[in-house]
């Protein structure tokens, strides 16, 4: 039985794969550092189309702080996993209290879908100690604004209570030794198709061949990223709705 | 910032390489000057907020008794939502003046504002009917992430406040006690001014190390290159421009349209019921 990890493809050997699929096999028109560049881009667009890596962050409520920076929390975090992406879902954590009706736990904060719900121009000021619900229509894509405004600050982190946390889709962890692998989030059976797109990128600056060539490995790519794609919904549908086309 | 994050340096260096104008760093290329390849590159951004909406600010704007005709912010693309600011605060709908002509009503009417147009008014307006009867709060200290004030009279002195009641007023301003006493936050006048929410134009980016307008994503970085390059080539009408146009237009129009659909996505209503 081989495990799947034995598919993994490290840096070189992406290196190697991109500039023979560029041409250049012995890396006399393209530079390494160019290939890894292209490598990186190539891995970004897969993760980003395969919405592949998935994090969390905790997001410490601030008393009538309604807006958050989702991207500068998650850059500020400590233990940062992965890089902001996009926002996916909020949960609201109670550790304490609570009765029978209304038990402690985890609490997921609904989409508002629109601020046009609340019918009010000000609902910031709309207080409660727990927030229910979650809106980004109106802001950039790294903010979100949680309704009820917090009427009192959250525990200090670690501690999770009257906090939230918030999952994202995640950036891939970059590659830079040669000895490196594409994020553990990638799947080791789409690394092969890396080169590819990478090609690509690199064959982007060439002559009318070079882009012909460019056509044929970005479609090859693009079927990886397809497959991919159709792996991630099948128990996902969660987030179906922005899914590229 | 992400190792995907791009200043104008590298977007435009980037740009250079594949339209195949590349000397050394930070220099001018062959056919386009340096100069040249900096303001398509924020022309490019520009055109990509224009086209997704992704900036969105807010602001309030002072109404005045008797005026009906307003400048919206000068940093305004395009304004998406219209209200009244205050604790009693309302949606101003939008409408045209041909449904203002249809229904017949006066537009000499006084009164709170109820809707806005901005037809027949040039692009950095905005116009509201009725036309407010009364001036809006004269206190612009309002914050779009609700900060705390401690709100002093001319003297010095911390304005008072009674624990009993959540709103006072105060020379015609309501504000809410919180805190120890001593914090108070401005909400707003009840008399209102309009709160315009709007798509806003991205920062620029002068210096070769400025990155691009801090909300945009910087995974969207890396292809922004693509958009800079369909700009330059568009002058060209060599084959291999062309061909080179056709390319990186479809890729900068792909790129754009997957942040449209990211930066539109809300969640989903019913996602409580589904577990991580």
């Amino acid at each position: 039985m081989e495990l799947l990890s034995a598919y993994r493809k490290s840096l070189r050997v992406l290196i190697d794969a991109t500039l023979l699929r560029a041409g250049d096999p012995s890396g006399e028109r393209f530079s390494t550092e160019c290939a890894i560049e292209a490598i990186n881009e190539a891995a970004l667009e897969f993760a980003i189309e395969a919405q592949c890596i998935i994090a969390s962050v905790p997001v410490r409520l601030e008393q009538f702080e309604a807006i958050y920076d989702l991207a500068a929390i998650n850059a500020a975090y400590e233990s940062k996993d992965k890089d902001f992406g996009w926002f996916l879902r909020a949960e609201f954590i109670d550790d304490e209290g609570g009765s029978a009706s209304n038990p402690p736990g985890r609490y997921d904060l609904l989409s508002a879908a629109s601020v046009e719900l609340f019918d009010r121009c000000d609902y910031a000021l709309i207080k409660s100690d727990q927030p229910a619900w979650m809106h980004k229509d109106l802001l950039s894509p790294n903010k979100m604004t949680v309704f009820p405004t917090p009427s009192q600050s959250g525990g200090i982190l670690p501690d999770m209570d009257k906090n939230l946390l918030v999952w994202f889709v995640g950036l891939p962890n970059s590659m830079a030794e040669v000895g490196d692998y594409p994020d553990d989030q990638i799947q080791a059976q789409y690394h092969a198709a890396i080169p590819s797109g990478a090609a690509a990128r690199l064959l982007d600056g060439g002559g009318e061949e070079d882009l012909l060539l460019a056509d044929a490995l970005d479609l090859e790519f693009q079927s990886a990223v397809s497959r991919a794609v159709g792996e991630a919904s099948r128990g996902a549908t969660r987030y179906d709705s922005v899914r590229p086309v | 910032m992400s190792a995907y994050a791009r200043n104008l340096s590298e977007i435009v260096e980037g740009a250079q390489r594949i339209v195949g104008d590349y000397v050394r760093p930070q220099s001018n290329g062959l056919v386009w000057a340096w100069s040249e390849v900096h303001e398509a590159a924020n022309d490019t951004i520009l055109d990509l907020v224009n086209r997704t909406h992704v900036l969105k600010d807010v602001r309030v704007v002072s109404l005045r008794s008797g005026v009906n005709i307003y400048d919206l912010p000068p940093d305004c693309l395009r304004p998406l939502r219209v209200g009244m600011h205050g604790a009693s605060g309302y949606v101003v709908l939008p409408k045209s003046m041909e449904e203002v002509d249809l229904e017949g009503v006066s537009r000499a009417a006084l009164g709170d504002p109820l809707t806005f147009f901005l037809d027949f008014l040039k692009p950095n307006q905005i116009g509201v009917l009725p036309i407010p009867y009364r001036d809006g709060s004269s206190m612009a200290r309002d914050s779009d992430y609700g900060l705390l004030r401690r709100v002093e009279d001319g003297v010095g002195d911390v304005l008072p406040q009674d624990s009993s009641r959540p709103l006072r007023v105060i020379r015609g301003v309501p504000i809410e006690r919180s805190g120890n006493g001593e914090i108070i936050r401005e909400v707003v006048s009840p008399n209102g001014n309009l709160r315009v929410h709007f798509v806003r134009t991205p920062a620029i980016m002068n210096l070769p190390g400025d990155y691009p307008d801090r909300d945009i994503p910087e995974w969207v970085h890396p292809d922004i290159k693509y958009g800079v390059a369909a700009r330059l080539l568009i002058y060209r009408r060599g084959k291999l421009d062309r061909i080179k146009l056709e390319r990186f237009s479809r890729k900068w129009l792909r790129a754009a349209t997957r942040l449209q659909r990211i930066s539109e996505y809300q969640g989903l209503p019913g996602q409580g019921a589904r577990a991580m």
